[in-house]
């Protein structure tokens, strides 16, 4: 059984011995002794009696022999590892906790406990990256409860133990004892719980504080002497390389003189490989493919960096790292220069001998440029006989199109594809990016932002890849937040900027949003009349979508709309893109009747290879990838062919669709809604005969799927399938009495007033409504008999601004009275 | 909570200082002279000047010119190996007089106490 038992203790006696010297009294006197013997030293000096001198000289030097032997044996005292089995639990505190625990006044009272912990910087890092402030922590355990202020210690010492165990340390320290405490006291639980910071969040902090407190603990000794950097002669082993500067960017020159970072956290893996390919014989050129953002560019960063520091294989060590400037390589070369140009560039290269060449984009010297020049015939020499050690970069797609189809220039480089970090990964490697966004922009970034930056950026993002999407998001946050003249950067400025880009409502919604989602099927019905199932559904997955976290990628929410025409099927959509999008543009209607033969999927997803075509993309998938967040009608799907209807499949299923070029087009942000008029006459037939919707609606989904209409595995997909009914007269009449309502909006923007008669509704409802079209041609009734009557009666001059007037029938005709 | 009492480390304190001083600090002080040591041995560049001395200065390859950078080379290399061996010679008599210090310091005390006591 583990004890605490600091009376036993080594560190613990250490730590009793350091409070006592470093004591304020006690400093003073040795400030005080110090100065003495200097003047002691210099007046004995200056006298003729030896003795005296000798005597207080040795004892200036016991006293400096003294001081060197507190601050590196006794300051520096190591605490015993934490291991199973040990006895006593307090050889295992580090110096500074020991100290700390000392001098606390009641080591079970949560507030004593941290107010000597907030004395330190590294925890007052940790919480104001929590976006807590001392203050708030104080008032808080100051205010708390009789029942709340007192500690367990021991079952705080032994939690401490825990978190460095956790962390993969092997001692405690003041960290350590934080984390305890929070997790112990109810107060500072409650407090992380409003700020949402959870277990794995208070880790990665205070990984982070580590990081930017302790970074590399070694001392200057123990790293190898090819850290400091290349001896002087390094320089003169490699050749000139002028022409070559010429078009290239000295990455490792940048690097000496501070004006690039690496930022390079993780990628051992790909490190590894990228310096076994580099370090061979032969063929020592890699290709990193991998979606812009991904940190390609970063890896050769780091490898710059390491280079420099010594820290790469013989092979590798203290090379000079030139990026080739494409741009520059290709401006203003004539017929054969380009290719005089780069022999040039490969000789001076091959006889530098300390030289690792970076082409970023490199399908652009492979017929990817705009100019279309292809220069791989001049490299692949270089490339296959190991005289060159180059890092290329490029896209998977453009492997594809312009590498790979040239075999043996492709064959010259060893590919390794780069993954996408997870969110925890990007969120460290934010972690080393956010000082230098701090120190720009003149703010502090709070953990609960980057961390939102990072969920964010994943959830809206969707074409790119993490990290540098969350760098980019973060970075233009902190520009704004700096513009507000803002200190702290929050959770809520990464959504304030993601609901501007993205239209989307992103923020928790509360108040006036609340309310308005509460009475969705309300403000819906402002617009449809009666189609109370289709409403409801609507209302409830709106509403899910706005308060509930989703977990996969799939549609906000697609729906199957099955009814006669003129019901209100795509009015729904519309109104439903203004709710959650902000407005009707963002309906992407498709009309599926276009897509009836089974070549017309190359419009889908785009043509095939080698077709004039194909270079432009899908029509479809390119307005999504164009558009993310957007509602996605497709009108009359019934008359698609089974095979655009299956290729729908794993939109419905997983959110994805990949067009002909391979590339993933994502529609976690969208809505989809597919309508239909098949089987109208079916439903016609059974609201006439009284036909529960219930039934009705199986009935008809069993005929769709016998007349082969729709597959049962393409109905299955969506999220609701809703019937709308044929509208009854008065519904049709509520129909004619909105869209007048809207005409008399359109004209009260005019100054003239408009107001009907409950007559003039039935008339309109009575000519206009057309069985077979619904209440879709009643508009342009109104258009032409109403609005044209209006219009004429405005250009004689009978009605004008402040004019009021009421519409009423005589004789069946339309009369106007002002 | 039962703390523990600074006599008692205190009294410890002799024993550990001694043991730090002649075993402890030495090998550490050790370590920092070695590197030291090494960390001139690479900055001056030691190995790679014998290791090219004869390959031409800045690689020349141009024809007509190997030979001029391979005489070049090996002059301004001949002069830098002499300094090297000079500079080196002299760190490692500082770094050893400083090792012999640091362990003939108490003794050094303890001589100045004696002398200024009983002569």
């Amino acid at each position: 059984m583990e004890q605490f038992s600091p009376s036993t203790s080594r560190i613990f006696a250490a730590a009793s011995f350091v409070n006592l010297y470093s004591s304020i009294f006690l400093v003073a006197i040795r400030i005080l002794i110090a100065v003495s013997l200097v003047i002691l030293l210099t007046v004995s000096y200056t006298s003729s009696i030896n003795q005296i001198f000798y005597l207080i000289f040795s004892i200036a030097v016991v006293f400096f022999i003294f001081e060197i032997f507190y601050r590196e044996k006794v300051l520096k005292e190591t605490a015993l590892p934490l291991k199973q089995g040990q006895v006593n639990l307090a050889d295992s505190f580090s110096l500074e906790a020991a100290r700390l625990i000392l001098t606390t006044g009641n080591l079970n009272d949560p507030a004593s406990l941290m107010g000597s912990l907030l004395n330190n910087p590294k925890v007052l890092f940790v919480i104001n990256k929590a976006d807590v402030t001392a203050e708030e922590i104080n008032k808080l355990l100051d205010s708390a409860p009789a029942s709340n202020k007192q500690l367990n210690f021991a079952t705080t010492l032994l939690a401490a133990r825990n978190w460095a165990l956790k962390e993969g340390r092997n001692f405690i320290d003041k960290l350590d004892i934080l984390l305890a405490l929070i997790n112990q006291d109810q107060e500072l639980k409650n407090l992380l719980f409003q700020k949402e910071i959870k277990e794995a969040d208070i880790l990665n902090i205070v990984y982070w504080t580590r990081a930017w407190f302790e970074g590399d603990n070694k001392h200057f000794w123990e790293k190898p002497v090819e850290t400091l950097g290349p001896g002087m002669a390094e320089f003169w082993a490699g050749g000139w390389t002028l022409e070559t500067e010429k078009y290239s960017i000295d990455l490792t020159k940048q690097m000496q003189e501070g004006r690039e970072s690496s930022m390079l956290v993780g990628r051992e893996k790909e490190l590894e490989q990228v310096e076994e390919v580099l370090a061979r014989g032969e063929k020592r050129n890699v290709l990193l493919l991998g979606p812009p953002g991904i940190g390609k560019t970063t890896i050769i960063r780091g490898l710059t960096e390491r280079s420099i520091q010594g820290l790469l294989p013989e092979a590798l060590k203290y090379k000079r790292f030139l990026e080739i400037d494409v741009t520059a390589l290709l401006a203003g070369a004539a017929s054969g220069e380009l290719e005089q140009r780069l022999q040039n560039l490969l000789e001076e290269l091959t006889h530098a001998g300390n030289v690792v060449l970076f082409i970023p984009e490199i399908e652009n010297l492979a017929g990817g440029s705009g100019t279309g020049a292809n220069i791989t015939g001049h490299l692949i020499n270089s490339l296959e006989q190991g005289r060159l050690q180059v890092i290329a970069t490029s896209t998977r797609e453009a492997y594809r199109r312009f590498i790979e189809p040239q075999g043996t220039f492709a064959a010259a480089f060893e590919p390794i594809d780069l993954e996408e970090p997870s969110e925890n990964e990007a969120i460290r490697v934010l972690e080393q990016a956010v000082p230098g966004i701090e120190s720009k922009n003149k703010i502090i970034v709070t953990y609960k932002a980057i961390q939102s930056s990072v969920a964010l950026s994943q959830r809206y993002m969707v074409d790119r890849v993490l990290p540098g999407k969350a760098i980019d998001l973060l970075d233009e946050t902190a520009a704004a937040v700096s513009m507000k003249q803002k200190k702290l950067l929050e959770p809520s400025d990464i959504e304030t900027l993601i609901s501007q880009k993205t239209k989307i409502p992103v923020k928790e919604a509360v108040g006036e949003e609340a309310k308005k989602l509460t009475n969705l099927e309300a403000i819906l019905h402002q617009r449809i009349i009666d189609q109370e199932e289709a409403i409801v559904t609507l209302a409830n997955a709106l509403r899910r979508a706005r308060t509930i976290e989703r977990e996969t990628k799939r549609p906000i929410g697609s729906f199957l709309f099955l009814g006669p025409t003129g019901v209100g099927k795509t009015e729904t959509a519309k109104a439903l893109a203004a709710l959650y999008f902000g407005s009707e543009e963002s309906v992407i209607r498709i009309n599926m009747s276009e897509y009836q033969s089974t070549d017309s999927i190359n419009r889908l997803i785009g043509a095939p290879p080698g077709t004039g075509e194909y270079e432009e993309g899908g029509e479809f998938t390119e307005k999504i990838r164009h558009n993310p967040y957007s509602l996605v009608l497709l009108d009359e799907m019934e008359k698609a062919h089974p095979k655009v209807q299956e290729a729908f499949l794993p939109v419905l299923d997983e959110g994805v669709f990949e067009d002909v070029t391979g590339r993933k087009i994502v529609f976690t942000n969208t809505i989809i809604i597919a309508t239909s008029n098949a089987g109208a006459e079916f439903i016609r037939e059974s609201i006439q005969g009284h036909i529960p919707m219930e039934n009705l609606k199986k009935s008809l989904l069993e005929k769709l799927q016998r007349e082969a209409v729709f597959k049962p595995e393409f109905l299955n997909r969506f999220d609701g399938i809703i019937v709308y009914k044929p509208l009854s007269e008065v519904e049709i009449v509520q129909v004619v009495g909105l869209l007048v309502k809207e005409l008399a909006a359109r004209l009260q923007k005019q100054d003239i007033s408009l107001t009907v008669d409950p007559q003039v509704l039935s008339w309109i409802a009575k000519s206009g409504f057309d069985p077979t079209y619904g209440a879709r041609p009643l508009r342009r009734f109104i258009a032409d008999n109403l609005e044209e009557k209006i219009a004429k009666e405005m250009l004689s001059g009978k009605i004008k601004r402040g004019s009021k007037i009421k519409a009423t029938v005589q004789n069946n005709q339309l009369v106007f009275y002002s | 909570m039962n703390a523990p009492a600074v006599s008692v480390y205190l009294i410890r304190l002799p024993a550990e200082f001694l043991q730090w001083w002649f075993l402890e600090a030495p090998v550490t002080l050790l370590k920092i002279l070695r590197f030291i040591f090494e960390a001139a041995v690479h900055l001056f560049s030691f190995k790679l000047l014998f290791t090219t001395y004869f390959k031409p200065w800045k690689n020349e390859y141009r024809e007509g010119l190997v030979r001029t950078g391979i005489f070049i080379g090996a002059f301004i290399k001949t002069w830098l190996i002499l300094f090297d061996v000079a500079a080196l010679t002299a760190l490692f008599v500082v770094e050893a007089t400083i090792f012999a210090a640091w362990l003939l310091l108490p003794f050094v005390v303890i001589i100045l106490l004696y002398g200024a006591i009983f002569t």
